[in-house]
């Protein structure tokens, strides 16, 4: 691999090499890519588009730049875009630990993969050894920041089928779910690990669900978007991102995921862990149903509160410009005017009745919990750290919106 | 299967169940041979259970206005002698991918899990959305409509009923508010008049804590439920959008097909049946009557179908006071009015809207509440025409 040119994107503060290589080079490591990440976009190129472009690559043709990013932060070391041999070592070791993100290009790697794995099941080795001779060009983005490769994904995917920024983001954020941080895991579904009943342990999708929702402020799951909505998206998390006034805050992600889990130590704290006790449930609390969750973490940590939450603090955001930082520096304050007991139980019973009377249950819940968390911690609301008061509030906005019956 | 469409040529590719793993949930995996790595996964939420070896589904696609997401109805008719008439269970498609939603016991556990591995595995797709091939994650409701509730039947106990149709049935669960709907016939509009929502709450009111609740369909009246257009009404016709004249006399033809039915009936019970004790004027008197419209109306609805009180008087009403508001010069009397039934009604509002079409464009009548008007009594009018082929006593 040779670096043959390096030049400086201004618009989003990272270096971009041009390199050449072999597509031998190439697949020895985008494999890895591609199968050690499963939010990486799934094959959709269809069959005769992929037929053209495998004959065309037998016969030698050059395909468009691939476009691969690198977020590590020792590109501070270029020193500027001569600097060829601290920019080749960077991406040799990105490559060694498969610390790359493919932009723009998965469609045609699946092509070279498949076209690899035709030739050697063919035993044509003449040919496969042609092909892995072939040179590719590759761009390579060093130094992006999570919202800079978001804003090379969106844009260079204009055009094409787009990805929902929930999706980009999942590839964004990836490498969260691989390292612990500040002594919290992020669990993905297909791993056997479980999620444990701690504020150490998330579930990384549903963390994902929240933060969408907080750039989004709306605490549905699901939103297709355009590109120009997805620009938008990363406009706000670069302005809240400059906002943080804590370095250590910068990065919208992880202060969402530490906002959260502030949230739920103060509850587990005033609350003395609390937990459901079936025995020990007053007559108008009683639930026909098993119940949404059986402790603080229970209800806390499933998505609909976790989206909630999300909407709520971005709808905050929005309207009084209180940084993720500021709320959480106002938990301490959150307290209830029955007792901790009665609270947790009427939020159960409230969300009882919501999935009695839902036509969409989900959606339903996750709009109770914005509305309980805007009561909450809105400044200035009428029931600002009364958690009691914020679910009598929560259940009234969302039986009036909804029709509920009395 | 589902069907996903090529963003750019719009080919289609069809993804078939391929694999259903996981111990505490169920996940499926959908592939398609024409886009191979594009898998599709979709986790079904409640917890996994056993399942009994022996038994296979159907599964129809139908929406209630009135159903919410957490009732599960228990489907029962009194054609199956056996295991008090239960023949399968509908549930909200998407209670059960919603986490939480759906608290299910081994028993219709199976019925979910059978019916989504039904949805995936059957080789015709019941997917009502066109989907197109991203590879982003896809959601169960990318491919189905909102509030799709699915009916899934257990064909074993189906099979147990004589020549067990469905579509014989369809006309009762409409009355219930369940309208049957597929991706030929899409729901372009659905009835929530006050008299469906009654019917339906009617079982499902108070709250079950078990969240079961059991419908139990009279006998079919094959008769008249196997009638070919009655099916192709209830199937095709009654979701989709039509101008409201047209939509009253596509309803008035169940009416017509129970006419000769009528004649039958009337002459059996009340002629044959009767013979010795009727005159020579009495006879001559029916046989007569039997002639009319009109008596042929009252026949089915004062005899052989007879619709609830409820529902005559919320019909006869409505049809009253659209002849009031369109002044119609018979209609302006109010004592003579409190005399009319709803057969002289009914009647009476076929023929103008037939006969006398104008009247509902003459000048100074507000237009749009006359459309209005019409609307309303074509909700009930449906009501009516399920509740006729329901109690038909044939």
């Amino acid at each position: 691999m040779i670096v043959r040119s390096i030049l400086e994107d201004n618009r989003i503060s990272a270096y971009n090499a041009l390199v050449e290589l072999t597509i031998r080079e190439y697949l020895g490591f985008a494999k890895n890519v591609i199968d050690d990440n499963d939010f990486q976009r799934k094959r959709v190129i269809k069959s005769k588009i992929k037929e053209i472009l495998t004959l065309d690559l037998l016969r030698g043709c050059i395909i468009p730049s691939i476009v691969l990013a690198i977020s590590k932060q020792e590109v501070a070391n270029i020193k500027n875009i001569e600097d060829f041999s601290t920019a080749s070592k960077i991406i040799n070791e990105s490559i060694a630990h498969n610390d790359l993100v493919i932009i723009d290009g998965l469609q045609r790697t699946y092509v070279l993969k498949s076209l690899e794995e035709d030739l050697l099941k063919k035993g044509d080795e003449e040919t496969l050894q042609t092909f892995y001779n072939q040179k590719i060009r590759a761009e390579i983005y060093l130094g992006l920041s999570r919202t800079g490769l978001l804003y090379r994904m969106i844009t260079l995917n204009t055009g094409q089928t787009t990805m929902s920024t929930r999706h980009l983001m999942e590839i964004l954020y990836l490498d969260y779910s691989r390292v612990a941080y500040d002594g919290i895991t992020l669990i993905k579904d297909k791993e056997d690990t479980k999620v444990d009943d701690n504020t150490k342990t998330f579930n990384f999708k549903t963390i994902l669900d929240g933060f969408n929702s907080y750039i989004e402020k709306n605490e549905y799951v699901i939103e297709r978007v355009d590109i120009l909505d997805n620009i938008k998206s990363l406009e706000v998390i670069k302005q809240q991102e400059e906002l943080q006034k804590n370095q250590e805050e910068k990065d919208l992600f992880k202060s969402f995921l530490l906002t959260h889990k502030a949230f739920l130590d103060i509850l587990l704290e005033k609350s003395g862990g609390w937990n459901y006790n079936a025995e020990d449930v007053p007559v108008e609390y009683k639930t026909n149903s098993s119940p949404f969750g059986k402790s603080v973490l229970d209800i806390f940590k499933k998505s609909q509160a976790i989206t909630g939450f999300g909407a709520a603090l971005g709808f905050i955001n929005d309207k009084s410009g209180q940084t993720l930082e500021e709320v959480k520096n106002n938990f301490s304050k959150i307290d209830s005017s029955d007792d901790w007991n009665a609270t947790f139980l009427k939020i159960l019973k409230d969300l009882e009745k919501i999935k009695e009377q839902s036509k969409k249950i989900g959606n339903d819940q996750r709009f109770f919990f914005k509305y309980f968390f805007r009561g909450l911690l809105k400044p200035g609301s009428d029931q600002e750290f009364d958690m009691i008061a914020a679910a009598n509030y929560a259940y009234k906005e969302v039986a009036l919106e909804k029709g509920y019956r009395e | 299967m589902l069907v996903l469409r090529d963003a750019i040529d719009k080919s289609e590719h069809n993804f078939t169940l391929s694999n259903v793993s996981g111990a505490d949930k169920k996940e499926f995996t959908l592939i398609s041979a024409t886009s191979p790595g594009a898998d599709i996964r979709f986790t079904l939420d409640p917890p996994a259970q056993a399942l009994p070896p022996g038994y296979t589904v159907s599964v129809y696609l139908f929406k209630n206005p009135f159903h919410t997401q957490s009732q599960v109805i228990d489907l029962r008719t009194d054609d199956r002698v056996n295991g008090n008439g239960k023949i399968g269970y509908m549930f909200s498609l998407e209670a059960l991918f919603t986490p939480g939603a759906l608290q299910l016991d081994n028993h219709r556990y199976c019925y979910s899990h059978f019916g989504i591995e039904f949805l995936f595995g059957n080789s015709a797709t019941l997917q009502t959305k066109v989907v197109e091939l991203t590879g982003n994650i896809y959601s169960i409701m990318d491919f189905f409509d909102n509030d799709t509730i699915m009916l899934v039947l257990c064909n074993e106990f189906c099979n147990q009923v004589v020549s067990f149709d469905i579509n014989n049935y369809l006309s009762n669960l409409f009355l219930h508010g369940f309208t049957y709907f597929s991706n030929n016939s899409p729901i372009e509009t659905v009835n929530d008049d006050a008299y469906l929502r009654n019917k339906y709450e009617s079982f499902t009111v108070p709250v079950i804590q078990s969240g079961i609740y059991p419908l139990r369909l009279a006998k079919a009246k094959i008769a008249i439920c196997s009638e070919a257009y009655v099916i192709h009404l209830f199937k095709n016709l009654i979701q989709k959008n039509s101008d409201q004249v047209t939509r009253f006399l596509m309803l008035y033809q169940v009416v017509e097909i129970f006419m000769p039915k009528m004649i039958h009936l009337e002459v059996q019970q009340r002629v044959c049946n009767d013979l010795a004790n009727l005159t020579t004027d009495k006879l001559k008197e029916l046989v007569i009557g039997l002639t009319k419209h009109g008596e042929l109306i009252t026949a089915l609805l004062n005899r052989h179908a007879v619709p609830s009180n409820q529902l005559s008087r919320l019909l006869l009403q409505e049809i009253l006071d659209f002849f009031i508001h369109v002044n119609h010069p018979e209609f302006q009397d109010p004592l003579r009015n409190a005399n009319q039934t709803l057969t002289d009604l009914f009647y009476a509002f076929r023929n103008k809207i037939v006969h006398e079409y104008r009247i509902l464009h003459a000048v100074g009548v507000d237009a749009q509440i006359t459309e209005a008007k019409i609307s309303k009594i074509n909700h009930l009018t449906e009501a009516l025409v399920a509740e006729t082929i329901t109690v038909f006593v044939g």
